[in-house]
């Protein structure tokens, strides 16, 4: 998988790239806006990561460009802005999602995997983690044979960790993912305790084994070792 | 006082003096004047009487006859003949007469004059009546005065004249001032007027009106620029400090620091976002005329907090009356209920209640929370914070109420006894579309 990532700040492009090629993508990457189109018009990509705000013009203008070129890329705008007009702008001319400013990479990734799944697999895949199998369109979970009923929360979250299996989450990042702006109310990580340990339930009650491992009380590991 | 008042006064002021000097200074001038004119008319007759004597050649008897002739006519006219010779003389005083035909006395001015015609000596008396001084006060004074009243009714009604039109400039300017707003970024731009010391004011406000605004863009742009552009290196940072959680070796010590430095870039972020969001209302960013269906709206933010208060066991009734639809902006509508809801659910303690009511006018929220009342005119201003919660931005209501604003709505906030927080917002103010 072949990804463009299109950041005018040198330090953020650099971890971004680094952690993407970690997660076995090939990166490419584009500092300023003619860069940008010049290699849109001479590569091909799976997905591209735009900033909206960059030198030489604007992300917007880029994502025309790409949804004329090649319209099975997936688009990610990467914004500083948080409003609901270049939300909604940026979702018209074809992006297909937005995150913003400050994010946790472990979002960007989850992100990153969900748009690829649903581009190129038409969403029709199963993700499988051992004897784990979910069903993102449905929002199914089976283990063998066995249906999981799991809320929506618990299904997002379970979702999240094996997007990211192996990785540590704070539980500020998890915070994040399941409650969006809203994390700041005090009392989300006893909600996240909460859920994590009704997600673990249900999944040994079905047979399967407990992959979430609590790291130093700052977060949580999905994996197998 | 007006400005007018104030001159008016100033010349009323100095037309009491000048009449009250007039007045005297007029009676003993006419006094005067009327004296020597009256001494040179009495030397006058006195003469002729004198001439007279000598060219009809009279003799003393005739002159005797004349005189008391003159006498019973009361002419003012006695000659007559002195038994010695005395040196010849004019005296001229005043004198007080009993008048028969007016019956009260009157002033006179008389003339006693020794003269010596033929070796013979008379004595010539001769009196005039003179205006009664009373007589002369009373009609200089009134005169007086009702050229004083011609004076001041002039006054006012010149002054009243020239308040209407020399200073209408100056009231334009002051309904100018009273009515601008420096966020409307118009500048106050009176019309040219004749007079030069208005144009120059006008000018003046003009301009400082326009440096105020360009000082107040700059500082609302500086804002959203700041905010904006701190967002990216924020975001380095926190990429950064995912990649460092990650790496194997990672002591207990070391998690913690990493955590809290997460969680304090969060606040940093959104206080950043907060920032933004109140920058972006106040530059008017918003179209606040769409029909919103706020009960659709409501419904949508309670939902975000839904689980939040299930796990904190909070008791929550929601009463919406009538689905009302009113011209505002989905968005800021959507924010002004969640930020409401939410300071809801944060401040509340377990076990606690809200209750949400909700219709064409009002919106009302209480929850239960501390036992004591929060102060009414701090809790929207900017950073207020109670101190427990280190968590909140501080911004939340500063939000609410900048939103209410724009949306031309009342906010306000009352504590209610058995530990009822109440806010309300009132939509009585704002434009409303109709019931669905």
């Amino acid at each position: 998988m072949k990804l463009l990532i299109v950041e005018d700040e040198p330090a953020l492009l650099e971890e971004m790239k680094n952690f993407l090629e970690r997660e076995n993508y090939v990166c490419e990457v584009a500092v300023d806006f003619y860069t940008a189109v010049e290699k849109l018009a001479l590569y091909h990509y799976d997905g591209a990561l735009v900033d909206i705000t960059l030198p030489g013009g604007s992300g917007l203008q880029l994502i025309e460009q790409l949804k004329k070129q090649n319209d099975d890329t997936g688009i990610i705008i990467i914004s500083a802005r948080n409003s609901l007009d270049d939300k909604l702008t940026g979702l018209d001319r074809g992006a297909d999602d937005y995150l913003t400013k400050p994010f946790h990479l472990a979002e960007l990734n989850s992100r990153v995997k969900s748009i690829l799944r649903r581009r190129k697999f038409d969403g029709a895949t199963t993700i499988v983690f051992n004897e784990i199998e979910l069903l993102p369109d449905e929002g199914l979970v089976k283990i063998g044979n066995t249906n999981v009923f799991l809320t929506k929360k618990e299904f997002e979250l379970l979702l999240f960790f094996i997007s990211n299996k192996n990785r540590l989450l704070t539980r500020e990042s998890i915070a994040e993912h399941l409650w969006g702006d809203n994390i700041d109310l005090a009392d989300n990580f006893d909600f996240i305790y909460t859920h994590i340990n009704n997600l673990r339930k249900k999944i040994m009650k079905a047979g399967g084994n407990d992959y979430i491992k609590s790291v130093y009380g700052m977060g949580y590991k999905f994996t197998n070792q | 006082m007006k400005l007018l008042h104030q001159t008016l006064r100033v010349y009323l002021f100095f037309s009491v003096i000048i009449f009250a000097v007039s007045v005297p200074l007029f009676y003993f001038l006419v006094q005067n004047l009327w004296m020597h004119d009256v001494d040179e008319s009495l030397i006058f007759q006195k003469d002729k009487i004198v001439s007279g004597i000598i060219s009809s050649g009279l003799d003393p008897a005739s002159i005797a006859g004349f005189s008391s002739t003159a006498g019973n006519l009361d002419l003012g006219i006695s000659v007559s003949v002195l038994s010695e010779v005395r040196p010849e003389k004019d005296t001229i005083y005043n004198n007080r007469f009993y008048d028969e035909t007016r019956a009260h006395i009157e002033p006179f001015r008389e003339l006693k004059s020794v003269v010596n015609i033929n070796q013979k000596c008379y004595e010539i008396t001769i009196r005039k009546d003179l205006v009664e001084s009373a007589d002369l006060i009373r009609g200089i004074t009134v005169t007086q005065v009702i050229l004083f009243f011609f004076l001041l009714a002039g006054l006012i009604l010149l002054n009243h004249y020239f308040a209407k039109k020399t200073w209408r400039p100056f009231y334009q300017l002051v309904n100018l001032l009273n009515t601008f707003r420096i966020d409307e970024e118009k500048p106050i731009q009176p019309e040219k007027t004749e007079i030069d010391e208005f144009n120059d004011l006008n000018q003046s406000v003009s301009k400082l009106t326009e440096n105020n605004i360009r000082t107040f863009k700059a500082q609302k742009e500086f804002t959203e620029n700041a905010a904006h552009e701190t967002q990216t290196p924020l975001a380095a940072i926190k990429t950064q400090l995912d990649l460092m959680a990650q790496e194997s070796g990672l002591t207990k010590k070391q998690a913690e620091f990493i955590e809290r430095m997460d969680k304090n870039l969060r606040h940093l972020s959104q206080l950043n976002r907060n920032l933004l969001l109140l920058a972006k209302i106040e530059n008017d960013q918003f179209d606040i005329t769409e029909p919103v269906d706020i009960a659709q709206t409501l419904k949508e933010a309670t939902g975000i907090f839904e689980e939040q208060w299930k796990l904190k066991g909070i008791n929550v009734q929601v009463k919406i009356q009538n689905s009302p639809v009113i011209s505002s902006n989905a968005y800021l509508m959507q924010l002004l209920f969640s930020n409401l809801v939410k300071n809801a659910v944060k401040y509340n303690i377990p076990g606690g209640f809200i209750e949400i009511e909700l219709n064409e006018n009002i919106f009302r929220i209480i929850n239960s929370g501390q036992k004591k009342p929060l102060p009414s005119d701090e809790i929207f201003r900017r950073f207020y914070k109670k101190g427990e919660h280190d968590g909140s931005s501080g911004l939340g209501l500063a939000i609410a109420k900048r939103i209410c604003e724009l949306l031309k709505f009342g906010i306000e906030y009352h504590f209610e006894k058995n530990n009822r927080h109440c806010f309300t917002v009132d939509f009585d103010r704002g434009f409303y579309f109709s019931h669905l």
